[in-house]
Parts: C-alpha cells; sequence; structure tokens
C-alpha cells in the first residue's frame, strides 16, 4: 500500500495550477463556469490516479498530469457549447485589452471544435508550445506520427476555416 | 494568419488566467457520492443479477409445464435472449468502469477505449432493432392472450400496425446506425494505424 501525501499533492497542484486552468479554459471554451467544474474534475482523478503515479518513478510528471486532465476534459460531456461560445463573446466584449486578439482566439475555437477528439488535443498540446517527444508522450503515438498529424490538422483548420467564410 | 502568430495570440490570451481565483474543493474528495463514482459497476452488477433472475424464471417455466406449448416456447425463447442480452451488457458495463477510471493512459489509447465503447453502443442498438425488438411484437400477443380476452380482428390490426411501424423504423434507423458503425470503425482503423 503507497501512503499518500496529502501535502506533496497540494504543493504539486499548486505548481501546476496554470497548467490546468489552461486545459479547462480551452475544453469549456472559455466559459469560467464550466472550467471551475472540470478544473474540480480534473484534480479529483489526479487525486484517484496519483497512488498509481507514485508507485511508477519513470514516469514524467507532466506526462501524467496532462494525460489525467486531457482524459478527463474528453471524457466529460460538453453541454450547452452554444452558449459557452456565447460566454466567450461576452467575455471579449466586456474586456478592453486584446479585443481584436480574443476575437481570433474566439474563432480558433470556434474551428477547433469542428476537429475529431484526437486532433483537438493535439492542436492543443501544439498551442501550448509542447515538444513533438512530450505531444507523442501524452498522445501515445511515435514522434514522427505527431509533425505529420500537425501538418495534416493546420491544413483541415485552414480548409474549415475558407469554408465558414464562404 | 500564420500559425507561430496564431499561437503567440494563445498564448497571451492565457495570461489573464493567472488571475482568476479557481481553487480545487478538497470536499469533494470525501463528499463525492460513492454511488455516483461505482456507478457503471452498480449497473453492470444489476444487469447480471437480473439475467440471473430471467434465466431461473425461464427455466422454472420449462420444468413446470410437462408438454411445452408455442406460447411457453416463445415466452422461453424471448427470455433467454433478453437474459444473455442483459448478462452481456452488465460484463461489458463492469469492465468499461474498470477501464474509464484508467485516467493516466495515453490520449490516443483513451479515445480508442471509448470508440469500442461506442461501436459497442452500435452494436446493442442493433441487436435492439434487429432481434429484440421484433422478439418482443412477437412474444407480446402471445404474453397478453393469457391475460385479456382478445376481441376478433385483433390480430390482424395489431400485425398490421406492429408491423408497419417497425419495418418504418427498421429502414430509418438501420441505415442511420450502419452509417454510425462504419464512422466509428474507420476512426478506430486510424488510431490503430498512427500506433
Amino acid at each position: 500500500m503507497v501512503h499518500i501525501d496529502n501535502k506533496d499533492f497540494e504543493i504539486m497542484i499548486a505548481q501546476n495550477k496554470l497548467q490546468i486552468l489552461k486545459i479547462c479554459r480551452f475544453y469549456s471554451y472559455g466559459d469560467m463556469e464550466a472550467a471551475n467544474d472540470l478544473f474540480q474534475d480534473i484534480v479529483l482523478n489526479l487525486w484517484e490516479s496519483y497512488p498509481r503515479y507514485v508507485k511508477r518513478p519513470n514516469c514524467k510528471q507532466s506526462t501524467w498530469l496532462y494525460r489525467v486532465a486531457l482524459n478527463t476534459a474528453l471524457m466529460q460531456k460538453r453541454k450547452n457549447s452554444r452558449l459557452s461560445f456565447e460566454a466567450l463573446h461576452k467575455e471579449n466584449i466586456q474586456s478592453e485589452q486584446y479585443n481584436d486578439d480574443n476575437e481570433i482566439i474566439r474563432r480558433l475555437y470556434e474551428l477547433i471544435d469542428q476537429l475529431n477528439e484526437g486532433d483537438k488535443t493535439l492542436i492543443y498540446l501544439f498551442l501550448d508550445e509542447k515538444s513533438h517527444q512530450d505531444i507523442a508522450d501524452i498522445m501515445g503515438i511515435s514522434v514522427s506520427n505527431v509533425g505529420t498529424r500537425i501538418q495534416r490538422i493546420k491544413l483541415k483548420l485552414k480548409q474549415l476555416n475558407i469554408k465558414s467564410e464562404i | 494568419m500564420e500559425v507561430e502568430e496564431l499561437k503567440s495570440i494563445y498564448q497571451k490570451s492565457n495570461k489573464e488566467l493567472d488571475n482568476k481565483n479557481i481553487e480545487f474543493n478538497s470536499g469533494i474528495i470525501h463528499s463525492k457520492c460513492w454511488f455516483l463514482k461505482h456507478r457503471n459497476a452498480i449497473e453492470g452488477t444489476i444487469c447480471i443479477i437480473t439475467s440471473i433472475i430471467i434465466l431461473i424464471f425461464v427455466f422454472g417455466k420449462i420444468q413446470k409445464s410437462d408438454i411445452i406449448s408455442l406460447n411457453t416456447l416463445i415466452v422461453c425463447i424471448a427470455g433467454g435472449i433478453i437474459a444473455l442480452y442483459t448478462f452481456t451488457k452488465g460484463v461489458f458495463t463492469i469492465l468499461f468502469h474498470f477501464k474509464e477510471k484508467q485516467w493516466e493512459y495515453s490520449v490516443n489509447y483513451m479515445i480508442h477505449t471509448r470508440l469500442i465503447n461506442q461501436l459497442y453502443f452500435v452494436y446493442e442498438r442493433m441487436f435492439w432493432l434487429w432481434i429484440l425488438l421484433p422478439l418482443v411484437l412477437i412474444a407480446l400477443p402471445f404474453i397478453a392472450v393469457n391475460w385479456i380476452i382478445m376481441p376478433e380482428g385483433t390480430a390482424i390490426t395489431y400485425c398490421m400496425t406492429a408491423g408497419i411501424i417497425y419495418l418504418t423504423t427498421l429502414i430509418v434507423l438501420s441505415k442511420w446506425l450502419w452509417k454510425k458503425r462504419k464512422a466509428i470503425i474507420s476512426r478506430i482503423k486510424d488510431i490503430e494505424n498512427e500506433k
């Protein structure tokens, strides 16, 4: 039986809070209320998975954390996605800073929403500036495949953008 | 817009997250309902218990009657198939419960597991549509005859109405399910090729 130290876990969560929040925001399409719910679910699953992580000293912490967080985000049933887009739009109007950028981000979210789960996760990791090796570890695919898939997704996003503009 | 530019805008948009005051509510760890956490395992166990009860009922019915009538035979076949279906569903639900909890598996593996699960649901619906539903429609009048006195002509009206409704449903849903099945299988194959 592995002893779980609450303190260690809390420190680990505090250190990686921003990473988890970024995932929550991305998968909640900017709706901070939904992001908060997802944050609670992710930390709960991290807590449940923590004893298995402690047992495996070779496992990289960031890989484990990303896997649990992304799997939780993918598993959660996204309700009222349209409403979330509205929330994001509202947020854009309210914030005076980065107004044009926010519009681009909103557009980006709308396009990404049309991708399948795997591509969505891959593009998230790419936007989050993860290395190809890290993406391969988190996704469970080969490094060469990461590059190919990113190129394919970029092309798909371009086509979707053109389609929606027409 | 270039991808690198998009990346930097995305990174900039995340800066405001530093100010968001979201904290983990540690009470959730203890308060999350046990039943909710093990919902799939409970559902699976209930399915297995139900299938055993149905089988006991079916075998009891066969043992009680010396001569097996057409009524008993149809009820027993329908009961047997429903029991088999419920048992399989129970086993799969319990297996899914254990796989679902492995959050630290790679994302691709989890997506693969989810797709297999979705495929299983498609096959389950097909089984309902092609086998269970017609069985229920056939067995229903034979069961009802034991309890209700049927006026003349009811059988023909029932057969015609049930037949038309079933055939329409069969055509519409079969096409949709087949398309869905094909889409899921192609995605599963894509994931398997990526490994």
